[in-house]
């Protein structure tokens, strides 16, 4: 049966705007969002001809022989990739429980969070990994139970629940509310549905698609000098009311996971 | 006509590569930066944008506003005691936001005292 999420996900990737390079490598994961696992696997998961990629974070590095959506065959890693030292060279498949397990531990060690994950891609050698099976990138997300489908704007509220006293989150065509203040929720509510609107029609006069990343903090916008900041992302919404002096931290925090 | 107060406040944060001093109760841009690259339809566009943003509509009434994308920050300030008086300012990301605000509220503040 055709998995339509699956396919989303690989179009978005495959149809991502502008990709930003660092020093000449392309840059997969700022550390934070996407998580680096999840974008080292859908990097996997989105290369069908046969390449040799190269991941990065820091001094750790990882070069590998992919193709068909598969890990053929791991062909060098830095020292303090320590798991990755048994499966070296040797042709990869889900049916050797150990290698499999053993290039798992390496990809974990390899995306520690908050380390920035590049890629560099080339062509292998024209002898490489001919007779390997290979290890698709869904089969080691599914071990690793990586969430391919995490929301970075989810991840910018829940940042920011320090900060906000009343928050609502517009996913999958309903609005998810969380205050301590039930009455202040109900005031959030008429604003939330104007501004998530007049966001729509600044996307579309900007004539930019609804996934990319934009911030807009409203400063002492309510009659009691509280302060609006509204968040949108991959057709996701989320508005929440905060004291104005938290403008410096939330904004910190959108750079954090929405700046590769 | 440039300002020497934009220009100053532009060499402070040179992340900041365009501001304008602007009327939104006349919808007139009234200063920039020596810099700033933008032609008049553009400059009034800004203005037309700074003044609906900071416009009171649905329950909101915002005294300033930040408008953050992955290629820039645009940071909307309005004058404490002139309320129409406002400084538009066009921001790379990398923008030191917190000690930009409070230096741009200041340039703006003698902006709105001399107009």
């Amino acid at each position: 049966m055709t998995d339509i999420g699956s396919i989303l996900r690989k179009l978005s990737v495959l149809g991502a705007e502008r990709p930003i390079f660092r020093e000449g490598l392309r840059v997969l994961s700022n550390g934070v969002y996407p998580p680096p696992l999840a974008a080292l696997l859908a990097e996997v998961d989105t290369t069908i001809l046969k390449r040799q990629l190269e991941f990065q974070t820091g001094d750790s590095r990882l070069v590998m022989t992919v193709a068909g959506r598969r890990i053929l065959v791991l062909n060098s890693a830095s020292p303090d990739l320590v798991a990755a030292g048994a499966p070296l060279g040797q042709p990869l498949s889900p049916d050797d429980g150990s290698a499999f397990e053993a290039l798992a531990e390496a990809l974990v060690a390899l995306c520690a969070p908050e380390r920035v994950l590049t890629v560099d891609c080339s062509h292998p050698d024209a002898s490489a990994s001919a007779a390997s099976v290979g290890i698709s990138g869904e089969a080691l997300a599914e071990m690793l139970m990586v969430d391919p489908s995490s929301s970075p704007v989810q991840m910018f509220i829940e940042a920011c629940e320090p900060q906000y006293s009343a928050c609502l989150f517009w996913s999958g065509g309903a609005w998810i509310g969380h205050a301590d203040d039930q009455a202040l929720l109900a005031r959030l509510r008429p604003i939330a549905e104007a501004q998530r609107q007049r966001m729509q029609s600044a996307y579309r006069s900007a004539d930019q698609s609804g996934e990319a990343p934009r911030l807009i903090i409203l400063e002492k916008a309510l009659a009691d000098e509280g302060s609006v900041s509204a968040a949108w992302a991959n057709d996701e919404f989320a508005i929440f009311v905060h004291a104005p002096e938290d403008c410096a931290a939330i904004h910190a925090a959108w750079r954090r996971i929405f700046t590769l | 006509m440039p300002s020497e107060d934009l220009d100053l406040l532009q060499r402070q944060f040179p992340d900041c590569t365009t501001l304008a001093f602007a009327d939104i109760g006349a919808g007139m841009v009234l200063v920039t930066n020596s810099d700033a690259a933008l032609e008049q339809h553009a400059l009034n566009r800004l203005c037309a944008e700074a003044a609906a943003t900071l416009a009171a509509q649905g329950g909101l009434s915002p005294q300033a506003a930040m408008i953050c994308t992955a290629d820039e920050i645009r940071v909307i300030l309005r004058a404490d005691k002139h309320p129409d008086d406002v400084l538009i300012c066009i921001c790379s990301p990398s923008l030191d936001l917190p000690a930009f605000r409070a230096a741009a509220q200041a340039t703006l503040g003698r902006l709105a005292a001399a107009d």
